[in-house]
């Protein structure tokens, strides 16, 4: 059962939600945690802190094993506990909709590289890595415009040490050419990296001041990008061209 | 091994909130000298801060009957209100109390690091901290064995890399298998990359993963280190620890 207890309005794990993940822990019954919760601290590094203080505080208390525990023992509907005919609809309906991807999207294999690197050469000028238009095929439009789970990774992230500002383009902006990167509150010469959602580099160019503009027109998708010292990453963000 | 705590429940909460209070103590007292022994209070401050506790817990004794659903051990459950309450008096104190530095763990000499029941205890952590990462785990220990230089088995090799062809995964034995010091670090990512992508099916470049990888391992030291810090891992230290780890779990 999924709860909505289990996390706050800032969307960090509760009180309860906390207290679930160290019964987890003690019961030695990780797999039976709502996979809500194992996704979200899989990622917050917050929330991964209490659980560790909780369990540390509790670490000689001994649980008694024998006793239910009211969420991770509750019998919960499933699939399994459906009567058999509910159970043959579920399976018609899902075998129907495997089916019609199938033969929506049957395409030709994908083409995998050879293990072997083939490094991606970088200029330090400002140069176009690829082909800026998107596919103009309408069915293609819509993946323009997915998320780069990598990437939107890093766009939640917070970054050390330089104490980076961005100015504009704010995350999820959407703009026009001519685009304006600006930020302040970093000296040192920087690379500013640009990529399609598909991560692949389209623009890469070093800066020495605390903004670049670019007059290049971009097909309608996300894009990402991205500022970086020689050592380290200091921002990723994002923008939408319409 | 010390008694179990005595049964909290949600109906002595609501029967008989003075029972359920006294029943609250041994938590209490646990948890303060807890963060007494993390230096975020001296032990001068032992009496004052249970008492605190316990009156800002008997404050918010109806907002936890209100909001207690049952899904939870109540042990487990006011052990985190209690934490909390902790929480929120240090950051009040915070600017009270001197933190005493407790010595650096990267300042002992490796022959101190050795002390058994001291790595012990970080062993645990750091296994209960890969454990929290949850589907991610398998993927961060090999990332860190690689950033570390350490060989790859030809069984977690396996057991990670399922969707690449067993030729592809002979070639990454061979690289990672054995000693590979005087490899650069950008190839061995640029090669992994390629690799993660036919296992994953995501493109991300060699550096991308390499800087991944190292935020992982700094987000791990973090953990390790606590809030407030009460050691010092570094990215050398934790690789001493990770060599123990791995070595323990092999």
């Amino acid at each position: 059962m999924e709860n909505d207890n289990f996390f706050n309005h800032e969307n960090h794990l509760s009180e309860t939600g906390i207290a679930l993940y160290v019964d987890a822990i003690k019961l030695q019954r990780l797999s039976g945690l709502p996979e809500s919760i194992r996704h979200h601290v899989k990622e917050c590094i917050d929330c991964k802190m209490q659980i560790l203080e909780v369990s540390a505080l509790l670490e000689s208390q001994p649980y008694d094993t024998t006793i239910p525990h009211p969420y991770l023992d509750a019998k919960r509907t499933n699939i399994f506990t459906l009567s058999f005919a509910y159970r043959a609809a579920a399976v018609l309906i899902i075998a129907a909709f495997v089916g019609t991807l199938y033969f929506s999207f049957r395409s030709t294999p994908i083409q995998t590289p050879p293990i072997i690197s083939q490094q991606v050469v970088v200029e330090s000028t400002f140069v176009e890595k690829q082909p800026l238009s998107q596919q103009p095929n309408q069915n293609l439009i819509a993946t323009n415009f997915d998320q780069s789970p990598n990437l939107d990774d890093l766009v939640q992230s917070e970054f050390r040490s330089e104490t980076i500002e961005v100015i504009s383009p704010a995350i999820g902006d959407v703009v026009a050419p001519p685009i304006t990167f600006r930020w302040k509150n970093v000296s040192k010469p920087l690379t500013i990296t640009i990529l399609s959602n598909k991560e692949l580099v389209l623009a890469r160019s070093s800066v020495k001041g605390s903004s670049f503009t670019t007059n290049r027109k971009f097909a309608p998708g996300l894009y990402y990008w991205k500022l970086e010292t020689e050592t380290e990453l200091l921002f990723v963000g994002k923008f939408l061209v319409r | 091994m010390p008694s179990p705590l005595e049964p909290l429940d949600i109906s002595l909460l609501r029967h008989d909130k003075s029972v359920f209070l006294i029943r609250c103590q041994p938590i209490i007292e646990l948890t303060v000298k807890y963060y007494i022994s993390k230096k975020m209070f001296t032990t001068h401050q032992y009496s004052d801060l249970v008492q605190s506790v316990n009156e800002r817990l008997i404050k918010k004794l109806n907002g936890i009957e209100k909001n207690f659903d049952g899904s939870v051990q109540m042990v487990t459950y006011i052990s985190v209100v209690i934490r909390n309450i902790c929480r929120t008096l240090y950051e009040i104190e915070i600017n009270k109390i001197p933190l005493v530095q407790l010595p650096a763990i990267d300042q002992m000499v490796e022959g101190e690091i050795e002390n058994k029941l001291l790595i012990d205890d970080e062993l645990k952590r750091l296994s209960l901290i890969l454990d929290l990462y949850d589907s991610s785990r398998k993927k961060i220990i090999i990332m860190m064995k690689i950033y570390y230089r350490m060989p790859l088995t030809r069984p977690e090799i396996r057991a990670f890399f399922r969707k690449v062809n067993t030729t592809d995964r002979n070639e990454i034995f061979a690289r990672f298998g054995g000693e590979y010091n005087d490899t650069y670090e950008t190839d061995n990512f640029n090669f992994l990359s390629n690799a993660l992508f036919q296992q994953e099916g995501k493109r991300l470049s060699g550096d991308s993963l390499r800087r991944w990888i190292e935020r992982k391992i700094h987000d791990i030291i973090d953990l390790l280190n606590g809030n407030p810090p009460s050691h010092s891992f570094t990215l050398e230290t934790i690789r001493i620890l990770f060599e123990h780890y791995i070595e323990q779990e092999s």
